[in-house]
């Protein structure tokens, strides 16, 4: 039985992470390799965004962030001669970088309440030097990421793509680093093999080693696959009026072998060959059942790991997933389940897609939860492990649970170097090796190996 | 003419060098450095401070979730997951674009409601950030309206990110917030002495199960080694131990920067004496903290005796020490990311120099070298230390590069030793990785020493820098073999492949 507890209607307090809207958009803009970032505003929320960009790093690009310096006296002041001084030393190359096709414009919330014209800056540069310069209000008060990525995505429909008309084929895969993976990155990337291996086009990852220009691509999609819960009515109202309408079924994520499997077929059967993805997936068993047929460390982890109790938290469609990976592939029972979203939308869809498991497991589930109700709900169900992020790791392991930290974005969040996904057939083998580390974490019993060690000498007369 | 000059750096001593700088945030500093950006803020650097009490102190953020995101993202986190500290909630009243115009006081009490009910902390210490802070929302008044019907203390510490960008800045602000958390001083300790300045640590000891401490073993080793008593070691503890600490005799100093905001607060506030001396390191600087500690409480008899002794120890380590690296030039860089402090460095600076090395000070942002006047009178005043700093225009926080450092200096990879702060180091295969130019780690961040404090104090501490210092002279002779990091930051990853641009250079 599925037990739900709600978010509190009465209040707004939280206590989880969640960075701020122009984060999102940073997200966005930073996948488009040709083009430069500007953040206008406190250092403090920079170092964020700073941290963050490298989630595009590995098997990506660098987009810098350039930042205009707002000090005290701009928070007073008004900061548009910084703005316009960064913008200006830009395009005139004095940075030391080549001309950027686009400079997009990001702010904090000191230069939004201050009231600051990031528009007006923006409109003046660009018809002084022909740069193109996209502005984008996106104070972290705006709300969480999906808001941030939304704001950058509208800006890039209204201003940057043109209408077209002519034949659509494929999908556009919409913001990747919303799955909620520490291992988004390389997630994305083999999801694209997925499809394409199913026959299905993938006209445009949104944003993921992309240049400026392919933007114009966008229109050329039969439709958008949002990869996060959370709705953008604002971004889906435009690209409809582009003639991409967005997918709102919501599979689930495809990590796992059965998440998999539906995932695919599901996207097969609409935009490319079914019989073809099926043909995939079995290939690709084949290539893992080489590793792992009659391999015996497989077949004792596999049977150890089998009806242990774990707690899973993140983001909904990272949550859900590996709530059924590890219920339904692992036989593991989950006991605990943390969602987040930032929206009812994405809350409710998180919920309906966990629900079909409350026939066979008996769990909780939280809805946007305070770390502290968390760890209370992780205690009392006395689970083995914790899959979370690097951020709740000394959380959870302070409660004397194991923890392995898969959710949340990639920066700073694992230490792995190796270009696999944990998506798909193939990310099986790699999230079956994941999962059993924290396994052995749960279980080994290393207290006791320090205090029953042997002491030469001990007791000896 | 070098490099460096050419981009209009100069080397001035560290006093000289100071004063040649205009005042911060004005536009006179801006030209001279564009692009000053800062590191962190106020409202970042007063949470994860006072995030250090645990167990019964919960930080209240009024604000956005976004600023909290901030804070977990990186530096609190880190804090957890390498220095020990347990996890810290961070409950937020989540300010969204209604609360900007409506104001958020309600949300911030019905936070502040929830937090004491289900967290139940002793304290509550609400932090603000600059979207609360720039509408003007009444955080005392909330606090008025709230305490009867709470159990748990309730501090505001007013910490707009915007009003503390630089460093010096931010931490100046919080001397007074942090004594607003104390009780006045009720039995006074004679022999109590806290240790102030500690900006991240906390005070769990390898005794206790930590795998890598040695901070407050290394204070309480100097404190009792003189037959005083280590009262509090700060920042860490719970609310109890927060509270008590005017209970000492006087303060002592870990770094000037973190510790004198706060000891002149107390001095102010309750009356509590304090010494200047800071991070005691290098055999004459652990002797002059101490004997400043023992002359203020009459002691200098056992702490000569104390001091003899443990001098005595490393004095074979020392000459050895010596023989290795004397004549050196110990190029000490600041960071090459964050640019944002050199108290701690400047304190091996001195190490070195008591070593015979001739330490020269780069990579420090002149906007927060002129913020932190503390560490500064700290360092040419009261230590009489004024090392050669580079200044510059830093121009949007470029580092300098260590090899161009070299070049201007005329030296080269075995005349010296290379340390560093923060994150991270420089290194490039086939001319200046570890295999070649000795490094030795400094930075707080990445050093972690078995049985000695990785801030480098005490006399374990020192002990452990000289042998790094001997390990790093000795790793760098072997010419070959380039690290793994080195590789993958060169165009030359293989020696086969600075092997033949020798060739080319030499042709």
């Amino acid at each position: 039985m599925m037990e739900v507890v709600p978010l509190a209607s009465d209040t707004k307090m939280r206590d989880q992470f969640q960075p701020g809207a122009f984060i999102g958009s940073i997200f966005i803009t930073s996948g488009i390799l040709d083009t430069v970032n500007v953040y206008h505003g406190v250092s403090g929320c920079n170092a964020m965004a700073q941290h963050f960009r490298g989630d595009l790093v590995p098997n990506g690009g660098y987009v810098p962030i350039v930042a205009t310096g707002f000090l005290e006296t701009e928070a007073i002041m008004g900061g548009a001669t910084k703005l316009e001084k960064t913008l200006r030393d830009i395009v005139d190359g004095k940075l030391g970088r080549k001309l950027p096709q686009c400079i997009w414009i990001s702010m904090s919330d000191c230069p939004a309440i201050g009231g600051e014209d990031i528009e007006g800056v923006a409109r003046g540069i660009a018809a002084e030097t022909g740069t193109r310069i996209v502005a984008i209000e996106n104070a972290g008060f705006k709300g969480g990421l999906a808001r941030g990525a939304e704001l950058a995505l509208c800006k890039i429909l209204d201003e940057v793509v043109e209408p077209y008309d002519g034949k659509r084929q494929g999908i556009n895969m919409i913001a990747p680093f919303l799955m909620g993976s520490a291992n988004w990155p390389f997630d994305i990337d083999h999801m694209v093999e997925l499809l394409q291996a199913a026959g299905v086009k993938v006209n445009l990852v949104l944003s993921r080693n992309m240049s400026f220009s392919d933007l114009q691509r966008f229109p050329a999609a039969e439709a958008n696959l949002l990869l996060t819960y959370d709705e953008m009515p604002d971004f889906q109202k435009r690209s409809e009026s582009l003639g991409v309408p967005t997918i709102t079924d919501d599979p689930v994520l495809p990590y796992g072998i059965g998440n998999t499997e539906k995932w695919l077929l599901n996207l097969a059967e609409r935009f490319g060959d079914a019989e073809k993805a099926k043909r995939y997936l079995v290939e690709a068993m084949g290539d893992v059942k080489r590793i792992l047929y009659r391999n015996f460390n497989f077949s004792w982890m596999a049977s150890f790991l089998s009806d242990k109790y774990a707690a899973v938290c993140g983001y909904a469609p990272f949550a859900v997933a590996m709530t059924r990976y590890l219920f339904h592939d692992l036989n593991i029972r989950v006991k605990v389940v943390g969602l987040w979203s930032e929206t009812e939308a994405g809350l409710k869809k998180g919920v309906s897609l966990l629900e079909p498991l409350g026939d066979s497991l008996d769990f909780t589930v939280l809805e946007n939860p305070t770390y502290f109700q968390l760890g209370e709900a992780v205690k009392e169900a006395k689970v083995d492990f914790v899959i979370g992020s690097m951020q709740d790791k000394p959380l959870f392991k302070g409660l004397g649970a194991a923890h392995l930290n898969l959710a949340g974005f990639y920066y700073f969040n694992n230490y792995n170097f190796v270009p696999w996904p944990l998506v798909g057939v193939k990310g099986s083998l790699r999230l079956f090796s994941e999962i059993s580390r924290v396994v052995e974490d749960a279980f080994y019993e290393s207290e006791a190996w320090k205090k029953l060690a042997f002491i030469p000498g001990d007791g000896r007369v | 003419m070098s490099k460096l000059k050419s981009k209009g750096y100069r080397w001035l001593p560290l006093r000289e060098a100071w004063e040649s700088l205009p005042e911060i945030d004005t536009a006179e500093f801006n030209e001279l450095s564009p692009g000053y950006e800062g590191v962190w803020c106020r409202y970042l650097w007063t949470t994860t401070y006072f995030q250090q009490f645990f167990r019964d102190v919960v930080v209240v953020t009024h604000g956005p979730l976004s600023c909290v995101a901030a804070v977990k993202n990186f530096k609190q986190t880190h804090y957890s997951l390498h220095s020990a500290l347990p996890f810290a909630h961070s409950p937020c009243s989540n300010m969204d674009e209604n609360a900007v115009i409506m104001g958020g006081t309600d949300i911030l009490a019905d936070t502040l409601r929830r937090v004491d009910r289900e967290y139940r902390p002793k304290l509550i210490i609400i932090t603000d950030t600059c979207a609360s802070y720039m509408i003007h929302d009444d955080v005392d008044a909330v606090i008025v309206e709230i305490t009867p019907e709470v159990d748990a203390k309730i501090v505001y510490t007013p910490s707009p990110g915007f009003a503390g960008v630089q460093c010096g800045k931010a931490v100046e602000a919080m001397g007074p917030l942090v004594a607003s958390l104390m009780d006045p001083p009720g039995e006074v300790d004679p022999e109590g002495v806290n240790v102030l300045g500690l900006y991240y640590d906390t005070r769990f000891t390898e005794a206790e199960g930590r795998k890598h401490g040695g901070n407050t073993e290394a204070y309480r080793h100097l404190i009792e080694g003189i037959g005083l008593k280590l009262h509090r070691i700060m920042n860490a503890g719970d609310h109890d131990y927060l509270r008590t600490a005017p209970n000492a005799r006087v303060n002592a100093i870990h770094t000037a920067m973190w510790g004198y905001p706060v000891a002149r607060a107390m001095e102010e506030q309750f009356g509590t004496p304090w010494l200047k001396r800071q991070l005691p390191m290098g055999l004459d600087g652990i002797r002059a903290w101490v004997m400043e500690l023992a002359e203020f409480m009459g002691r200098e008899e056992e702490a000569e005796k104390f001091v003899r002794s443990e001098e005595d120890k490393l004095t074979s380590l020392f000459e050895e020490t010596k023989k290795w690296v004397e004549g050196k030039f110990l190029l000490v860089e600041c960071s090459r990311n964050s640019q944002a402090k050199y108290g701690e460095m400047v304190a091996y600076a001195r190490l070195g120099e008591e070593l015979g090395m001739k330490p020269y000070v780069y990579s420090l942002h002149p906007m927060e070298f002129k913020s932190q006047t503390d560490d500064l009178f700290a360092v040419a005043d009261v230590e009489g230390f004024n090392p050669p700093v580079l200044v510059g225009p830093y121009p949007y926080h470029e580092p300098v590069n260590v090899e161009d450092v070299m070049a201007d200096l005329g030296v080269d990879q075995d005349q010296c030793l290379y340390i560093y702060d923060d994150v991270f180091p420089y290194a490039k295969s086939g001319s200046f990785d570890p295999c070649n130019v000795p490094r030795y780690t400094t930075s707080s961040q990445m050093k972690r020493v078995k049985g000695s404090s990785f801030l480098g104090v005490g006399y374990a501490g020192t002990a452990a820098t000289y042998r790094g210092f001997i390990e790093a002279v000795k790793v760098s002779r072997r010419k070959s073999s380039p690290t793994f990091y080195g590789r993958v930051w060169s165009s030359t990853p293989f020696e086969f492949q600075f092997a033949s641009q020798k060739e080319r250079t030499a042709s």
